[in-house]
Formats: C-alpha cells, sequence, structure tokens
C-alpha cells in the first residue's frame, strides 16, 4: 500500500486510473491556465477567452469594466483599439537569458560616443532647457544637450533596428522634449508591451526597417498610416514611421472583423464585446482544466471569409462559430425585431451544439469546524446504495453518470458522528458528469476532489446569436427545413432566417459583402480575404493600375462566374407552398457566432415558491426561484386598463395574502390569540371528513371572544402593526361591512 | 360553417367557373352540394376531416383533393361505373418522365399536376419517408476526446441501409415488445467495440458497427468501380489515442424526418417550375451581333447562344434558366422590352432528388407516392360511417371512396 501511494505520488499528473471511472490530480488542470502566463517568451496571443492569455488580460485591463454598460447604446470602445501586440521577454533571440548588465553598458557606452555627460563621477548636471536628463529603466545616467538630443533618438533608433545587437531590438525610446518631465527615458526591462512600426526615415536597404515601440514613446513619435498620404501633418514634422498596415490601430478582435471599413463604426465596437461572448471553441484542453464555468462550441468552424489576422494569430486553433446559410426575408414573421428563425433539421444535424462544462470543487480540509478534521471522508453510507444509485462506494459520481435535480453527486462521511451529508445539484436540469479529479497530495486520504460536469446546451428558442457585424438577434423559432424556402436549382434552403429590417439603420455592409464573398468562396473552394482597408493601402506603383475594379464588382463577378446573381440574390420557392416567392431572396453563407446568453441559463418563472420570513412576500432573485417585481409602474398599467381582479391576483393572493382576526371592539389586530381547543374525539360521520373545529379567538385586551371578525390583509399589514407597537404606537381598525363605507 | 373546396385552376375543366382564377373557393356546403352534385364532383372529405388532418396551409388542402384525383385515376380500372362519364372526370393525369437515376441521384419530370402536389411530393420525400437510424445508445466505456452525447448524436447521423423500413414497425406501435423498442419487429441492434492499442490514431468508423440485421447496415458510400487500394472506411465517428477506448451498444429504430433529421432519407430534394421561353424572332433581328452577344451574355447561367452559322439567338438549355430575370432586365435596359417571354409552367416541375444512400434515390420517389397515398386513404371516410349518409345523402358513397 505505501508503494502504491509513492507511485501515484510520483506519478502526480498522471491519470489515476479506477474502475470506469477516471480520476486524475486536478493539480495539473488547476495549473494549466496559470502556466499559459509565465511564459516568457514574446508571445503572438490569441484571443480565446482564455483567462491565462497575457494579451487578452492586457486589453481588458486597459480599458476598463467591459460590458457594464452593455444595455445602453454606448461605444464604450472597449477593447477595439490596438494596445500592444508583444511583451518584451526576458529572452534574446536565440533563447538565452538576457544580460542586462552588458545591455545597459553598451547603451552607456553608445550614449557617451553621442555626447552624453554621464551622471556617475558626481559633477553638477545642466538641466532643462538647456540640456536633458537621460533614464535607463528609471535610473538617471546623464544628461544630453537639448539641441543634439533628436538626433541622438534617431541614432539610436537607427542602431535598434539594425539588430546589431548592442541596442536592444526591443527598446523604448520615449523622448518628451515638453510638459513636466522633458527627458529622454531609455527601457530595456522585460515585460513591456511593443508593437511593431516601420522606420522610415532610415534609409531601407531592402529590410523593412520593423522597429519594435512602446506604448511610452508612440505618443511622442509621428507615426503615419500606410496609405499614401500625410494624414494632415505640416511639412514640419514630417511621420518618422509608418504602420505596417492600417489594421494596426485594431485590437486583435476588432482584427477579425471582416471588412470592417466598410461597416459602421459603433457596430465594429458592438462586434468587439460580442466577440468576447461567444460561445467558442474555448480550449484543446477541456479534459485538463477545471474552470468554474467553461463554454464549449461542439463543432465550430473555420469562417469562409477571414482577415489576415485571423491566420496571424491562428484563431483556428480556438474558432468561435460555423458557417450559416444565412437568407435575409420576412419570413412568416417569425423574424420580426432581430428575431431569427433556426433551420430545425439543421440543428438537429448538430449546428450550434454546444456544452457548459462546470466545475464544483469540494474541499474537506476547508469546511467549518477544525475539530472534526480529517474524521470527514469522501464515503458513500451503507444503507444508501439503493438511495443514491449515482454514488460509488466512495461517494463520487460515475463518470458519465446523468444527475438530476436534487439528486446527490458526492457523499461526505463523517466518522465521528458517523452521519452522511450528500451535496445534491440544484437547478431545473440534468447535468452529466463529465470528469472526476481527486487529489492525491494527502498521502493519508482523499480530502479534495473536482467533479466537472457537462450541461448539454443545445439551440432552443430564446438563444443567442451573432455574425461578426454586430448583428445580433434571439432565435424565435426552429423551423424544420421541409418549411423553409429553397432553391429550386441547387435545393439549398437556409439554416437561419434573418429580416431585412436588421440593415438599413445599423448600415453593416460588411455583413452583406460577407455573404456575396463567402458564396463565391464556396463555390470555388477558397477563403476569401477580407483584411480591411485593403484598398487604401499604398500600391507598389507597377500593380496601381492593375486592380480597377471595386470589391463589390470582384465578388459579384465571382458569383457571375458559377452561373448565379451577381448581386447574391436567388430564386427561392416557399417551403410550404411550394411556389415561388415574389422577390429575389439574399442568401449566403455568414460565419454566425453564438452567444453565451442562453435562456436555459437565465428563465425565471415561478407559481409558488419561497417566500421571506418577514413579510412573507415571494423573494426576488433567480437563485432562490424568486419572483419578478409587479412595481409600480406595472400597478399603474392595470389600474388603467380597470383590470382589478388581475390586480388583486397579482398584488394579493399571489403576495402576502393573510387573513387576521381582528377584536372589534378595541380595533386591535394583535391582542386576539388563536386558543387551541383540547382535542376531543369528534364523531366521523359516515366516512365524510370531519367537520372543522370552529376556531376559538380571544382577545387579550378586551379579555373576550365576542366581536371576532375575520379580515383578508397583507401580511406586511400586520408586520407593520407590530412594528409600530414596538415604538408605542397603537394601531386599530375600524370594522364595518361594505354597505356602511 | 365554412368549407374549402379547392377548384382546377389551369384545365379545361376548370375554366367552367369563374372563379376558377383564384385556384380554390370558401364556400359553404349548402352551394358545395349542389356544385358537385351539378358536374358530379366527388365530395372527398368534410371539412371536420380535413381540420383534423392538421394539414396547416390552405394550400395543403389543395394538394390533397389533387392527389386523390391522382390516386383515383390511378385505381381507375377499380371504378369502372363511374369512367362511364369520361369527359366529366375531374382527375388529371399527372405523367412522370425519369430523365436520369442513379441510386443516390435522380431527375425527373412531373407533369400536368399542381404545384401543391409537387411541392407535397418533396416535403414527403424530405420529412416523411421511413428510414432507420441508431436511437438509442448505452456506452458501456467512452475514454476517447468526444463526450457521449456527442458521439451518440455522431452514431445517429450515420445512414444505415433502410430498405427494410417501410415494412418495419415503429417502436411506438410496436406490440411485441411494449413500445419498448428493443424487439427484432421495430429495432436493430448494433454493437460497437473499439481500443486503441499502437502509437497510431485509430480512426473509429462506421465500419466498426456489428449490426444484429444484415440487411439494415451502415451506408457504404465506396465507389465500387475505385479499386481496393484507396482506402474507404467510412463515415468517421471518433478518432482514438493510444489506450482509449469506445464500446457501446446501441438500438437503431425507424423513424421519419420529421421527429429528426437524421432519419430524413434525402440529402436534397428540390423541384423547380419547367420554364417555356418565347424568343421574340422580330425584335430579336433588330439587335446586332454585338448586342445579341451582350443580351446572352447577361443570364449567369447558359440558357441562350448565338448560333454561329445564322447567327441567331436560340435557347439551349431552358432549364439551366434559373428565373433570375436577368435577361428580361437586360432587355429593358436596352430598349426592347418583350424581346423575350418567359413562362414559369405552373403544371410542369423537374424533380432532383439526391438521396442519403438510406435508400435508392427511386425508391424514394416511389415511398413518398405510396406515403401520400396512404394519407389520402386516410381522409376518407371509413365504410361504417353511417353519418356520412345523414349528411351528404347518396354522395356518401362517393366520400367513401366507393
Amino acid at each position: 500500500m505505501a508503494i502504491a501511494d509513492e507511485l501515484q505520488e510520483e506519478s502526480s499528473g498522471q491519470n489515476v486510473m479506477k474502475g470506469c471511472q477516471e480520476k486524475s490530480l486536478e493539480k495539473d488542470a488547476m495549473k494549466g491556465h496559470q502556466e499559459n502566463l509565465g511564459e516568457p517568451d514574446a508571445v503572438e496571443c490569441a484571443p480565446g477567452g482564455e483567462e491565462g492569455n497575457p494579451y487578452v488580460k492586457v486589453e481588458h485591463g486597459t480599458v476598463g469594466p467591459a460590458g457594464k454598460h452593455r444595455k445602453q447604446k454606448v461605444v464604450a470602445g472597449s477593447g477595439c483599439w490596438s494596445v500592444a501586440e508583444r511583451i518584451t521577454s526576458f529572452f534574446d533571440s536565440q533563447g538565452n537569458i538576457k544580460d542586462y548588465f552588458k545591455i545597459k553598458m553598451s547603451i552607456l557606452s553608445i550614449l557617451m560616443e553621442v555626447g552624453m555627460t554621464p551622471s556617475l563621477p558626481k559633477i553638477f548636471l545642466p538641466g532643462p532647457p538647456e540640456a536633458l536628463t537621460v533614464l535607463l529603466d528609471g535610473c538617471v545616467i546623464g544628461c544630453i544637450a537639448s539641441s543634439e538630443v533628436e538626433k541622438v533618438v534617431a541614432h539610436i533608433r537607427e542602431l535598434k533596428v539594425s539588430s546589431s545587437a548592442v541596442i536592444p531590438a526591443d527598446m523604448d525610446v520615449p523622448l518628451s522634449l515638453g510638459g513636466a518631465y522633458p527627458g529622454l527615458y531609455l527601457f530595456t526591462s522585460p515585460s513591456r508591451f511593443v508593437r511593431p512600426v516601420r522606420n522610415i526615415s532610415i534609409p531601407s536597404n531592402g529590410s523593412e526597417n520593423v522597429e519594435l515601440i512602446g506604448p511610452f514613446e508612440q505618443v511622442f513619435m509621428e507615426i503615419r498610416c500606410p496609405d499614401g498620404g500625410d494624414g494632415g501633418r505640416k511639412s514640419s514634422f514630417p511621420a518618422t514611421h509608418e504602420e505596417i498596415h492600417p489594421t494596426g490601430m485594431f485590437s486583435v478582435v476588432a482584427n477579425l472583423t471582416p471588412w470592417s471599413d466598410h461597416n459602421q463604426s459603433p457596430r465594429n465596437m458592438y462586434q468587439c464585446q460580442m466577440a468576447k461572448q461567444t460561445m467558442a471553441f474555448s480550449s484543446q484542453t477541456i479534459q485538463h482544466r477545471a474552470d468554474q464555468k467553461l463554454y464549449h462550441l461542439q463543432t465550430p468552424q473555420t469562417p469562409i471569409v477571414r482577415t489576415s489576422a485571423y491566420t496571424k494569430y491562428n484563431i483556428d486553433e480556438f474558432p468561435t462559430g460555423t458557417n450559416a446559410i444565412v437568407a435575409v426575408l420576412a419570413y412568416t414573421g417569425y423574424d420580426m425585431e432581430d428575431a431569427m428563425i433556426l433551420n430545425k433539421s439543421s440543428v438537429e444535424r448538430g449546428m450550434f451544439h454546444g456544452q457548459i462544462y462546470q466545475t464544483e470543487t469540494i474541499d474537506l480540509t476547508e469546511q467549518e469546524g477544525k475539530s472534526d478534521r480529517s474524521s470527514r471522508m469522501f464515503r458513500r453510507s451503507n444503507i444508501g446504495k439503493s438511495a443514491c444509485p449515482s454514488l460509488d462506494s466512495d461517494g463520487l459520481p460515475y463518470v458519465g453518470q446523468m444527475i438530476r435535480p436534487d439528486e446527490p453527486y458526492c457523499s461526505i462521511y463523517n466518522e465521528v458522528t458517523s452521519s452522511t451529508h450528500t451535496y445534491k445539484r440544484k437547478g431545473s436540469e440534468a447535468v452529466y458528469v463529465d470528469y472526476v479529479a481527486v487529489d492525491v497530495k494527502n498521502k493519508k486520504q482523499l480530502q479534495k476532489v473536482n467533479i466537472r460536469f457537462r450541461h448539454p446546451r443545445n439551440p432552443v428558442i430564446g438563444d443567442k446569436f451573432s455574425s461578426r457585424h454586430g448583428q445580433k438577434g434571439v432565435c424565435s423559432q426552429l423551423w424544420p427545413d421541409i418549411d423553409m424556402p429553397f432553391s429550386g436549382t441547387t435545393g439549398m434552403h437556409p439554416d437561419l432566417i434573418i429580416n431585412p429590417h436588421a440593415f438599413p439603420s445599423r448600415m453593416t455592409i460588411a455583413m452583406l459583402l460577407e455573404s456575396v464573398a463567402a458564396k463565391g468562396g464556396s463555390l470555388r473552394g477558397e477563403f476569401v480575404d477580407a483584411t480591411p482597408f485593403h484598398s487604401s493601402e499604398k500600391k507598389d506603383s507597377e500593380e496601381s493600375d492593375s486592380k480597377p475594379g471595386s470589391l463589390v464588382d470582384d465578388l459579384g463577378l465571382l458569383l457571375r462566374e458559377k452561373g448565379f446573381n451577381y448581386h447574391g440574390l436567388e430564386v427561392l420557392y416557399s417551403g410550404v407552398y411550394g411556389t415561388e416567392l415574389t422577390c429575389q431572396i439574399f442568401i449566403g453563407p455568414v460565419y454566425y457566432q453564438r452567444l453565451r446568453h442562453m435562456v436555459s441559463d437565465k428563465f425565471q418563472v415561478r407559481s409558488t415558491g419561497t417566500i421571506d420570513q418577514v413579510t412573507r412576500q415571494p423573494l426576488k432573485g433567480w437563485k432562490r426561484g424568486g419572483g419578478i417585481r409587479f412595481g409600480e409602474m406595472e400597478r399603474d398599467s392595470l389600474l388603467a386598463h380597470g383590470a382589478a381582479y388581475l390586480l388583486h391576483d397579482r398584488l394579493h393572493s399571489c403576495s402576502d395574502y393573510h387573513i387576521a382576526d381582528v377584536c372589534s371592539l378595541c380595533g386591535s389586530m394583535l391582542t386576539t390569540t388563536f386558543i387551541q381547543r383540547q382535542k376531543r374525539p369528534v364523531r366521523e360521520i359516515g366516512g365524510l371528513p370531519r367537520g372543522r373545529a370552529p376556531k376559538k379567538v380571544t382577545c387579550h385586551a378586551c379579555q373576550t371572544s365576542k366581536g371576532m371578525e375575520t379580515v383578508a390583509m397583507h401580511y406586511v399589514f400586520r408586520y407593520l402593526a407590530a412594528e409600530l407597537a414596538a415604538m408605542n404606537i397603537k394601531m386599530t381598525l375600524k370594522l364595518c361591512d361594505g354597505a356602511g363605507a | 360553417m365554412l368549407l374549402l373546396c379547392v377548384l382546377p385552376s389551369r384545365t379545361n375543366h376548370g375554366r367552367r367557373f369563374a372563379t376558377v382564377t383564384t385556384g380554390y373557393l370558401v364556400i359553404d356546403p349548402p352551394s358545395l352540394h349542389a356544385i358537385t352534385a351539378a358536374l358530379q364532383l366527388p365530395l372527398l372529405a368534410t371539412p371536420q376531416q380535413l381540420c383534423a388532418l392538421s394539414f396547416p396551409p390552405l394550400k395543403r388542402v389543395c394538394a390533397l383533393f389533387w392527389f386523390f384525383f391522382l390516386h383515383s385515376s390511378v385505381r381507375k380500372e377499380q371504378r369502372e361505373e363511374e369512367d362511364t362519364m369520361e369527359g366529366l372526370s375531374y382527375a388529371r393525369m399527372p405523367r412522370v418522365k425519369i430523365r436520369e437515376l442513379k441510386d443516390d441521384y435522380a431527375k425527373f419530370e412531373l407533369r400536368d399536376t399542381d404545384p401543391s402536389i409537387a411541392n407535397a411530393l418533396r416535403r414527403v420525400m424530405i420529412a416523411e419517408v421511413p428510414t432507420i437510424a441508431i436511437d438509442l445508445v448505452e456506452i458501456e466505456v467512452n475514454s476517447s476526446v468526444l463526450n457521449d452525447e456527442f458521439i451518440a448524436h455522431r452514431l445517429g447521423l450515420i445512414p444505415l441501409t433502410s430498405e427494410r423500413a417501410m415494412s418495419m414497425r415503429f417502436s411506438r406501435d410496436c406490440d411485441a415488445c411494449d413500445g419498448d423498442g428493443q424487439c427484432e419487429f421495430c429495432s436493430v441492434e448494433f454493437h460497437l467495440r473499439v481500443k486503441c492499442m499502437t502509437d497510431q490514431t485509430l480512426d473509429v468508423t462506421s465500419k466498426d458497427l456489428y449490426s444484429s440485421d444484415p440487411s439494415v447496415i451502415p451506408v457504404d458510400f465506396s465507389d465500387p468501380s475505385a479499386t481496393e487500394s484507396s482506402e474507404n472506411r467510412g463515415v468517421i465517428i471518433v478518432k482514438l489515442r493510444r489506450g482509449q477506448e469506445l464500446r457501446l451498444r446501441a438500438i437503431a429504430r425507424k423513424g421519419i424526418g420529421k421527429d429528426h433529421a437524421k432519419w430524413s432519407p434525402a440529402a436534397t430534394v428540390t423541384f423547380m417550375y419547367e420554364p417555356e421561353i418565347h424568343i421574340n424572332e422580330d425584335l430579336m433581328e433588330t439587335l446586332t451581333l454585338e448586342e445579341k452577344r451582350e443580351w446572352v451574355d447577361s443570364s449567369p447561367t447558359r440558357v441562350f447562344e448565338i448560333d454561329p452559322v445564322t447567327q441567331q439567338v436560340m435557347v439551349v438549355d431552358s432549364e439551366a434558366y434559373t428565373y433570375d430575370d436577368e435577361v428580361l432586365k437586360k432587355a429593358e435596359a436596352m430598349g426592347k422590352p418583350g424581346l423575350v417571354e418567359i413562362i414559369a409552367r405552373q403544371d410542369s416541375f423537374i424533380f432532383t432528388v439526391e438521396s442519403t444512400g438510406a435508400i435508392k434515390a427511386s425508391q424514394l420517389v416511389l415511398n413518398a407516392i405510396e406515403i401520400l397515398k396512404q394519407k389520402l386513404d386516410a381522409v376518407r371516410l371509413s365504410e361504417d360511417t353511417v353519418e356520412a349518409d345523414d349528411q351528404f345523402g347518396e354522395l356518401g358513397a362517393h366520400m367513401r371512396g366507393g
């Protein structure tokens, strides 16, 4: 046994097989994403929604709380603009750890060569405006005459680009001439953000002259867009640098929108927010992860229409959606107001299928009283085998087991009290046990487990979908494909129908372009490049005239070539009637994403349920199975409609309906007491249920049971009376029959 | 009580009515009786029955009527006495001409009938012709990368050869197993046991499924003409690496595409109206050769061509026309409206049927017709209904299909 334990300890990280259950160490799973973070190389990161991704982390961090303002149509701009593409590394290009002392010395010597007065022999340094202080990694190393400094900076940049190794290629060279702290601030440290731009002030000898710049120096630099223009700069401030591509201004997510230059700009912003809410293929290592909650798309696809950034960042490893055949038409009216009709048969064939992985951690060492630590263990109660068939003898569920609501998924045995405690599933849906990971670090006994559940999340009415152009919608119907319109020539029917009204006001032209391009691309079996600002790029002189056609023309001709309508329209037949639809329909593949807002996680319904202990009114809150507030405005609405009965039902019967005994003599409802009668055997009459004994209620104050009345009221009213009584205020009720009022 | 009565829209007989253009009428029962009696038109069903059929749209009722005519005309010899008055029969005689027939592909013309019939046929082919598909999966061991539901779903979508399906029982109607759905009359059992023992990734495919019934096996897509060397291993279910294992038992059952798309035997079923293209030769001759060429090229599909000898525009393939109206718009733009007239023939259709391989395309069409007939039989009154006699008198006999 001891040997086995040791073996287990040594083989930490490998699965410990046990029967049909697999329980591996959650250690490596837990560590997984942390390790990502620590990876020191200058990584070009892909946004996959993984927390461990440094790039994405930065994006979130720099732009404040994203998603807080989702409801308002305020352009938050979160995550749309580029921040940095890489981080500087501890390692050089050979993979060796950088020698920072050597770097510092070489920089120092170069600066001395170009005329820096070093600070080391403690002499008086001239300050601004005659001379500027030079700092390296935050330490003053000397000063340079203001007249010289710009030349020095240009020289350093040249050295930086020339990869001569005397100056690190990723050094920050911010030169601040004005402001409160003019100076030359040099940085060489690792873990700074840098991004590549092209240096055009140095003569290019065939090389690209790509320079890595940091956010500090960027604001003091003149970087122009490579569209051939001067960007409105005066000739006195010529551009020294040039973006490598106009899309350099975009962040990773913004870069994934095809032809975003053809969209109204707020739509691109919405897409940036939405891309983070997609239910994507978020991880390749789901088997080994223990995320609290992880959304996973079962059968993702690579988009037919994609930007160059998509390939560059390897988003194919973490795709976010499906190429759905989208028809733009008003069909049956179920696609009004951004609703969309999904093809039920397509869904049945697996479109947009997905699941949520959710992990529950049970740590016995953490829980409550330390006194009974180690007396508790994972074990099924001996008698409970039949009671909870979902549990194995070790108190843990079987992998693959379906667990319904209120069924136990874990059982803990307390040796001291010899009692068992079971953890039960909450909620309203059955889940599957995906994985059970056990922690075997503790040699004596199993103390910690991770149980990962799988919630199936196949599309249902009410789920949210979006294209890559800020066009989101909710599925309103799942329509069988026989009812979908179909093309007479090809037999295609749409996977998804959206309403034409989604376009005029939003002006997401790129979505239309995407549809046409994807259709052409799929007919030719090719991916279509949809990098934005392609037309604004500065063309080489030779091919400047070779491209006469506009984008639309290129795409349209592609379709014509294959015998389709130039504009992407097709004649469709009604699936219900078999007759030709009266106009041609715009149809083509559009990359659609499934968003992680799903009805199954959100719906709130209540008939009866939990109530507040004090007021006896229904609780609020989705988690507690509470109701939805029927507030003043709703009340006003019903009043205005004269729907008195409904009003009574909502506000009274379904709320804190209470029948109180009121003493009509003293008018109090607090002094009445119900006196329990002695149980007298009442004879049953011929099998009838025995009649309820009349309640005997007396008033304490009046010392009589006369004049007792029952009054229907809100329970809070009684509570109010009690609260007032506590403040020495007596509340009396005057009772009269309706006529007397 | 309103009653839907569907009248022919484009037949000679139909022209007797003032309302033929609408295609259908909504009239009350007495007038219906009058009309049907006068024309000796069999009244086929009571409105209640039509409603009970749960065919949602109006036009479907139309389909129903006409298919009944089709149906009754097929059984002509059984109703000889009625056929004495031949001219008065409203039965149209739809014709089918097969153009192309392969195992998984069929192209045929359906003539002398209405769009509703054609569409009914299309819908039945997609959604109501039964096939067999895996419906229940019991997983014993699954250590693969895909989760249980994923694998079960993939198994369900594998097409199985379903020639047996028409004669098989639905599990829900099966007497032998009390709806348990596990007996030989209504189900087929499959087993799959694969474990990867090598370092090479192992593909688990539909060929690894072992069937309890040799007539129900996963469809083999390999080209019989291709040589053995081309390795065809069927539909991939999952890939296993060393040590991973998949062991399961699956029950396949009969079902229809309406219940789940996996039971749909049709990959594509579509029809188009046959186009009738008339070129206005006189107007065409006013065009120059250049203009003609421009006009011909305006169609994205190759419908017209210029005869290299006579330089006349002629129709080479009228069916390539997709009703895109491009040539009409072009003619309009050239200032020659009416250059060509294109009519969609509402009574002849070109069907394209592609099968998933579960049943042959030809069988798919035949089964669809059979099912349509069964549906129409359900419309007829049963023999022992007396209320029909009370309601309709002599017409009751017609309604019973006598």
